[in-house]
C-alpha cells in the first residue's frame, strides 16, 4: 500500500510552503481542501468509558487517527496531520494545574495561583499531563509511518498560561495592581515554552521531517501557530508592554511562526505584530458567529501588504471570491468542500494549470 | 461640601480608595444615599460602559472601576437598605450548559451592578433548570443569558423553554460572541445585548 503521504504529493506541498514562507506563489494561489472520503470506512474500534479516557487513551487516539485520515480527501495542500490535544490549558498543566474535562471537546485548568508573587513557573517532566502527552506523542508518532503528519499540539504559553493559571479576570486586574510580578513571570514562561516546544520536535521528529501544527502549514524547519488570547481583553497599550515581548522572542526562535489571531476584539494589537519582523505573519480567526471571512477583506489585505504571510479558513463558496481580491504570495487557504468531486473542481477553476 | 462628579471620576478611573473616602464623606455630610448613588456611581460605571464600548477602556479598566465602585457601595448599601431603597431590578446571570467562559458573563454583571441592579450569579456551566429556580428564589425580574461558542448557543433556547414551562414572567436576554439578534428572536428571548455596557441599557429597558 503506498503511503499516504507519497499518494498526495507531501513533496510538491512541502516546496509550496517553502514559497509560502518566501511569500511566493509560483504555481498558484496555495489552498488546502479537505473533504469527506465518499466510500468512508465505519468505525469499528473500541471507545474508552470514561471521558478522561477518551482524550488520553493513546490506543483510542491512535485509532481515531487512522480512522480520520482513512476518510479524508487531501486535495492541494492539504495534509494528514494528528495533532495529540489534551486541550488549550495543557501548557498550564504541566507547570502545576490540574485540567479538568467537561465533554469531548473541552476540557480547562482550574486557577491555581492565588497570588503571583508566590508563583514560580517550574516545568516537571514528571508531571502526569506532560507523560500523558508524550504517550499520546510517542504512539502517534510510531503509527504515522508515513500516512499522516504528527502535530505540535496546541501551545497556550506565556500570557495564556497566566490567565489559565490565575483566571483571566485576576490576571486583568494583576496588570494594574501587580505589573512587576507579570513582568518577573512571562520570561520566565517564555524559557519553560521553549522547552516544551523542543520536546514536542524531538518526539515528532521520530514521524518526519520538519513541523506542522493545529494550524495546518508546514515548514522543513521549526514551526508552530503563536497565540495570546488573553490579549483580546486588554488594550493595545498593555499588549506591547507585556506580552509582545514574549511573542518578538518566539517567533525569532522559530523558523517559521504564525499568530493566531482571534476574534475581533483582538484586531487592535494587529498593527503590533505587524511590526515584528522576526514573524512571518498572522493567522486571522473572525471568531464564533462572526461575518464570513469576505467581510474581512480589509483585515487581510492589511496584513498581505505588511509583508507578512496570511492563513485564513474560507468557506468553500468564498474561495474564489478571497483570490480575486487578495495578493497570491504568502496567501495559504484552507476550506472544506462536501464531495472529493466538489473539492477537485474547486481546485482546477483557481488552478486551471495545477 | 460632598462632590459626587469627583466620586464618578474617581470611579471611571479606578481609585477605589478614593471613592471610598468621598463616599463616606458625602454620608457623613448626610447627602441622600439613593441620589449619591446615581449620581456618583451609576453615573461613573455609566461613563466606563460607553468607554468600553468604543474601544476606550478595555477589560482592566472595566474591572477595576467596578472594584472602585464596590468600594463605594460596600458603604452605600446598609444606608440604602435602612431607607427602603429598591434595586432597579433583580437579575440573574449566568453562562449556559455546556460553556465554561466567564469573561463576559461577568462583565455583564459588575456593569448590572453599576447601573444599580442586584445580581444574582449562577456562575458557568448553569443547567436550564437552575436559573428557573434561581429566578424563583430571588423573584428575579431579568435573567441575562451567556454563551461564547456556537455548540452551546443552542442552550439558551431551552431555558427560555424552562423559563415558560416553569409559568414565570420573567424576561431573558442573551449576549456573547456568537449571538445575534436573530437568534434571539429565534429562540424567543426578550433581548439581545451586544455588550456589557449595551446589557445595561437593555435591562432597563426590558424594567420598562
Amino acid at each position: 500500500m503506498t503511503a499516504l503521504l507519497d499518494e498526495i504529493g507531501f513533496e510538491d506541498v512541502k516546496a509550496s510552503f517553502d514559497a509560502f514562507w518566501r511569500r511566493e506563489a509560483p504555481d498558484g494561489p496555495l489552498v488546502a481542501v479537505l473533504c469527506p472520503r465518499e466510500d468512508a470506512v465505519p468505525w469499528d474500534f473500541p471507545v474508552p468509558d470514561t471521558l478522561e479516557g477518551r482524550w488520553t487513551d493513546a490506543a483510542y487516539q491512535v485509532n481515531r487517527a487512522r480512522w480520520q485520515t482513512q476518510n479524508t480527501v487531501y486535495l492541494g495542500a492539504a495534509l494528514p496531520i494528528y495533532v495529540p490535544n489534551i486541550g488549550p490549558d495543557s501548557f498550564t498543566a504541566y507547570l502545576g494545574g490540574e485540567l479538568a474535562f467537561l465533554d469531548d471537546d473541552t476540557s480547562w485548568v482550574r486557577p491555581f495561583v492565588d497570588d503571583l508573587a508566590d508563583f514560580t513557573p517550574v516545568f516537571e517532566r514528571d508531571n502526569p499531563w506532560w507523560r500523558r502527552m508524550c504517550d499520546l506523542i510517542e504512539a502517534s508518532s510510531e503509527a504515522a509511518e508515513g500516512h499522516f503528519l504528527v502535530g505540535i499540539p496546541d501551545l497556550h504559553g506565556g500570557g495564556d498560561a497566566l490567565a489559565a493559571a490565575r483566571h483571566p479576570d485576576r490576571l486583568a486586574l494583576d496588570l494594574y495592581d501587580r505589573p512587576d510580578e507579570v513582568r518577573r513571570l512571562m520570561p520566565a514562561l517564555t524559557d519553560i515554552y521553549k522547552q516544551v516546544f523542543e520536546e514536542y520536535v524531538r518526539r515528532t521528529s521520530r514521524a518526519q521531517v520538519g513541523t506542522t501544527t493545529w494550524l495546518p502549514a508546514y515548514s522543513r524547519g521549526r514551526f508552530t501557530a503563536l497565540q495570546n488570547d488573553f490579549s483580546g481583553l486588554i488594550s493595545p497599550s498593555m499588549f506591547a508592554e507585556f506580552f509582545l515581548p514574549e511573542i518578538r522572542e518566539l517567533a525569532g526562535y522559530l523558523d517559521n511562526s504564525l499568530y493566531h489571531l482571534d476574534g475581533p476584539s483582538a484586531l487592535g494589537n494587529l498593527p503590533l505584530l505587524l511590526e515584528v519582523a522576526e514573524l512571518d505573519g498572522i493567522q486571522w480567526v473572525p471568531g464564533a458567529g462572526a461575518r464570513p471571512m469576505s467581510a474581512w477583506v480589509d483585515v487581510c489585505r492589511q496584513v498581505l501588504e505588511a509583508g507578512k504571510c496570511l492563513q485564513i479558513g474560507v468557506a468553500s463558496t468564498e474561495v474564489e471570491h478571497m483570490l480575486a481580491r487578495l495578493p497570491h504570495e504568502g496567501l495559504f487557504i484552507t476550506t472544506y468542500c462536501g464531495s472529493e468531486a466538489e473539492g477537485r473542481g474547486l481546485l482546477r477553476r483557481i488552478r486551471p494549470g495545477g | 461640601m460632598a462632590d459626587l462628579a469627583a466620586i464618578a471620576e474617581a470611579l471611571i478611573r479606578g481609585d477605589r480608595d478614593t471613592v471610598g473616602a468621598l463616599v463616606q464623606q458625602a454620608l457623613d455630610e448626610g447627602v441622600d444615599a439613593e441620589a449619591l448613588l446615581n449620581e456618583s456611581l451609576v453615573a461613573g460605571m455609566d461613563v466606563v460602559g460607553r468607554k468600553f464600548k468604543n474601544n476606550e477602556f478595555y477589560v482592566p479598566e472595566v474591572l477595576i472601576a467596578a472594584r472602585a465602585m464596590n468600594a463605594g457601595m460596600e458603604l452605600l448599601e446598609p444606608v440604602l437598605a435602612e431607607t427602603g431603597a429598591r434595586p432597579a431590578g433583580t437579575v440573574v446571570i449566568g453562562t449556559v450548559k455546556g460553556d465554561l467562559h466567564d469573561i463576559g458573563k461577568n462583565l455583564v454583571g459588575m456593569m448590572l451592578k453599576g447601573g444599580g441592579f442586584k445580581v444574582v450569579d449562577a456562575g458557568i456551566d448553569v443547567a436550564p433548570e437552575k436559573f428557573v429556580e434561581l429566578a424563583q428564589e430571588s423573584g428575579a425580574n431579568l435573567i441575562g443569558l451567556s454563551a461564547l461558542l456556537t455548540t452551546t448557543m443552542t442552550q439558551m433556547g431551552n431555558v427560555v423553554e424552562a423559563v415558560k414551562e416553569a409559568g414565570l414572567a420573567t424576561k431573558i436576554m442573551i449576549g456573547g460572541a456568537p449571538i445575534t439578534q436573530d437568534y434571539a428572536d429565534e429562540i424567543g428571548a426578550d433581548g439581545y445585548a451586544p455588550d456589557a455596557a449595551s446589557a445595561v441599557d437593555l435591562a432597563r429597558r426590558l424594567m420598562g
